[in-house]
């Protein structure tokens, strides 16, 4: 019999754990066999992904022919080095925490405590060690090929970054909080930190215009000091932060790891001991319950990371335009138009993963899969024309032209068709037994990047063809109206 | 001519696979109105999958009519209260939060009869707790409490007694036999024999996904020349000699 280490084996069983998660939604894999060997295979798949992300980007940002910029090419792979880790720790430690059988097996063995919590910091790592060696092995080789060795630095160091902050998110989420603000805040911070990363990959294509000169005063500022890797005390530098992050994560991951398997967090799941009122807030309407519940669970979820952080993107983006000329608002409308829709499919996104927990439980309700979905879609309406809205208003203010913002205003449909298709994927996922994790990520960005996009490609080739604007505006709504239909129509042949 | 249907479930040569391996094989029974019906079986029979298939959260083949109305879906869930084997709740609510929810979009006017229920199974003072700190017998009590509030034709239990306290279980006990006298239909699945020898009216014993016997409880055990249907059952799916022969080897 081939033996295993107890590591190895916790690290499976977390993974198990994490993907399939049959505790938390209560649906069976209907071949485990399959679901285990998936397991491995999503896991290789991500780390292939993001190690070409952090390729592409390494390699454009390097080639001499194209003029990205060194700082926002180091903003870019140092924001996409975070991300890699954040992305597959924050949604697996969602779904792992409160599978406290593993504590309890760790528990009944001869092993003393100490031993027991770095068994378990080091099977929590293995859950992303592909894709910490991936991204760092190709940012390595591409940084000896290009020698532009601040790739490698950046990604290290987003790599370590990730990992910590990650970790300080769940330490801090295990904290008990004495006021309800400081409970507030508590959840907040450990909800934003994972996702600070989408910040310098979003802003790196604005950031092309900074000279790595221009930083120079700041070479010692991580991760400023990544992008001067290419220079000894730039290098030292890096070297000196990486250190620190890694020693970091080194301290707190047997810690936080063990906790995480102990039960749910604290911050996020207080013992309330505070009366509660005898009035039942009774909602007549089906879709108004369902988005209060969606609201309510998302208040105490590390998943609320993802409506955080398209928010404060939204902000960071919105303040981008309100810097900007009136001129190249125009020019830039499109781009931030684009980056604002797939940010606001974020957010329905998130609320069908947190249903994942207790999934059984809605379909034991007088609930269709279009029922499930309106909420989603009432929601991703508001968010859209914040968003869009907020956008055209800066651009009016500046006396921009609206036309610009056209498409935009009218392209509701094209994210809109991301919900059906999420609760496509989301049904598919229950049937294999899987969970809100990585698998999951993966099919949603990658086909919603397709289903957004393919509205505003209609409109792009109508365009191309000189057929009017307002023709391939029309074009393009009917197109999403149309994508909008056939997957609503294909959703509700799921029930 | 009206036929006047007096079935509140019919399941008829129902199927469940999981990839190759078949957990049902073509299961067929009928739930009348005013009875208890007893699904019996050892682990892994294919209980739970046949409870699954029902609530339409596995794929399947056969029919399932509930009501005369067809496949429990959307509006016609109303009709069915579920109690898992697993609690199904959302662990991130609180348990008035996951009520509200509950009775909101069961369409339940009635808040007295939630209030009763809540007193019933001593959940008033948990109102305020996160389901997902509470204990196993806690989370099932507010399942049963989710499952029973809107007063459901059929009555869905798959070991609903699992970490219940005696006083509960036994109050719960009674909710199933005035559900009965009421004229609704209960689906029990269980491997505890005692409990479904009290409660059960008709079963249907299965194994390995196909049904052994089935029938009234009391013309089972004649059958079986069985004195309890623990003794009936071992019989049913030949299990007395096996574990002799285990027990000896002990």
């Amino acid at each position: 019999m081939k033996k295993i280490s107890l590591d190895e084996a916790l690290a499976r069983e977390l993974l198990v754990a994490g993907y399939i998660a049959a505790r938390q939604t209560g649906f069976r894999p209907s071949n485990l066999r399959r679901s285990i060997r998936n397991v491995r295979l999503t896991k290789i798949i991500y780390t292939l992904i993001f190690s070409f992300y952090v390729g592409l980007f390494a390699f454009l940002t390097s080639f001499k022919q194209v003029s990205f910029g060194v700082f926002a090419g180091s903003m870019l792979v140092f924001g996409m080095g975070g991300l890699s880790v954040s992305s597959m720790m924050t949604p697996l430690s969602y779904a792992i925490y409160g599978s406290t059988n593993i504590r309890d097996f760790l528990m009944s063995t001869s092993l003393d405590p100490e031993e027991v919590h770095r068994i378990v910091g080091k099977a929590i790592f293995k859950t992303v060690d592909y894709i910490v060696y991936g991204t760092i092995g190709v940012s390595f080789i591409m940084s000896l090929i290009f020698k532009a060795f601040y790739v490698f630095f950046s990604v290290v160091m987003g790599i370590s970054l990730g990992m910590l902050l990650q970790l300080a998110a769940l330490e801090l989420s295990y904290r008990r909080s004495k006021t309800m603000v400081s409970s507030v805040a508590t959840r907040s911070v450990a909800s934003l930190l994972p996702i600070i990363f989408l910040i310098p990959v979003f802003l790196s294509g604005m950031m092309y215009r900074l000279s790595l000169s221009s930083l120079e005063q700041l070479y010692f500022i991580p991760p400023v000091s990544a992008a001067f890797g290419n220079s000894i005390s730039g290098a030292l530098a890096s070297v000196f932060w990486i250190a620190v992050f890694g020693y970091g994560v080194y301290r707190l991951i047997p810690d936080v790891s063990w906790k995480l398997i102990s039960g749910p967090p604290s911050a996020f799941f207080p013992i309330l001991t505070k009366k509660v009122s005898n009035k039942w807030k009774i909602i007549s309407s089906k879709t108004l319950a369902l988005l209060r519940a969606d609201f309510q669970a998302a208040s105490r979820s590390l998943l609320g990371a993802l409506i955080g952080g398209p928010l404060i993107v939204f902000l960071v983006i919105l303040m981008n335009g309100v810097t900007s000329s009136a001129s190249s608002l125009n020019v830039l409308s499109f781009t931030l138009g684009i980056e604002m829709a797939y940010l606001s499919i974020m957010i329905p996104y998130a609320f069908y993963a947190m249903e994942m927990r207790g999934a059984s439980a809605l379909r034991m309700l007088p609930l269709s899969k279009v029922k499930i979905a309106l909420p989603k879609l009432l929601l991703l309406l508001m968010t859209y024309y914040l968003y869009e809205g907020s956008l055209a208003t800066v651009i009016l203010i500046k006396h921009g032209s609206i036309l610009s913002m056209l498409p935009f205003l009218l392209g509701f449909f094209g994210p809109a068709a991301s919900i059906p298709m999420t609760g496509i994927i989301f049904e598919e996922t229950l049937k294999s037994g899987g969970s809100p994790t990585v698998t999951l990520s993966i099919a949603f960005f990658l086909i919603s990047a397709i289903i957004v996009a393919v509205p505003y490609i209609v409109y792009f080739i109508m365009m191309f063809f000189r057929m009017g604007y307002f023709e391939s505006i029309f074009a393009m709504v009917v197109t999403g109206v149309l994508e909008f239909t056939i997957l609503m129509f294909i959703l509700s042949l799921y029930d | 001519m009206f036929i006047e249907l007096s079935y509140v479930l019919k399941v008829d040569k129902l199927a469940v696979k999981y990839g190759d391996k078949i957990a049902v094989n073509g299961l067929s029974f009928i739930i009348n109105e005013g009875e208890v019906f007893g699904l019996l079986g050892p682990n892994g029979a294919g209980k739970t999958s046949t409870i699954r298939a029902i609530m339409n959260i596995v794929d399947y083949q056969g029919s399932i009519d509930l009501l005369g109305k067809g496949r429990p879906k959307g509006d016609l869930m109303n009709s069915i209260g579920a109690v898992m084997e697993s609690p199904a709740v959302l662990e991130s609510l609180t348990v008035k939060e996951f009520l509200e929810l509950v009775v909101s979009l069961r369409k339940v006017s009635d808040v007295q009869r939630l209030e009763h229920l809540i007193d019933a199974f001593e959940l008033r003072q948990y109102l305020g707790n996160y389901i997902m700190n509470l204990s196993q017998g806690n989370k099932q009590k507010v399942a049963i409490v989710a499952a029973i509030v809107h007063r459901p034709k059929l009555l869905i239990l798959d070991e609903p007694f699992n970490a219940l306290d005696v006083k509960s279980a036994r109050i719960f006990k009674e909710i199933i036999q005035n559900h009965k006298k009421e004229g609704g239909a209960v689906l029990f699945s269980t491997h505890i024999m005692e409990i479904a020898e009290k409660i059960c009216d008709r079963i249907t014993i299965i194994d390995k996904g196909s049904e052994v016997t089935s029938g009234p409880t009391k013309e089972i055990l004649e059958k079986l020349h069985a004195g309890s249907l623990e003794e009936a059952f071992l019989k049913a799916i030949h299990a007395e000699e096996e574990i002799k022969e285990l027990t000896e080897a002990l």
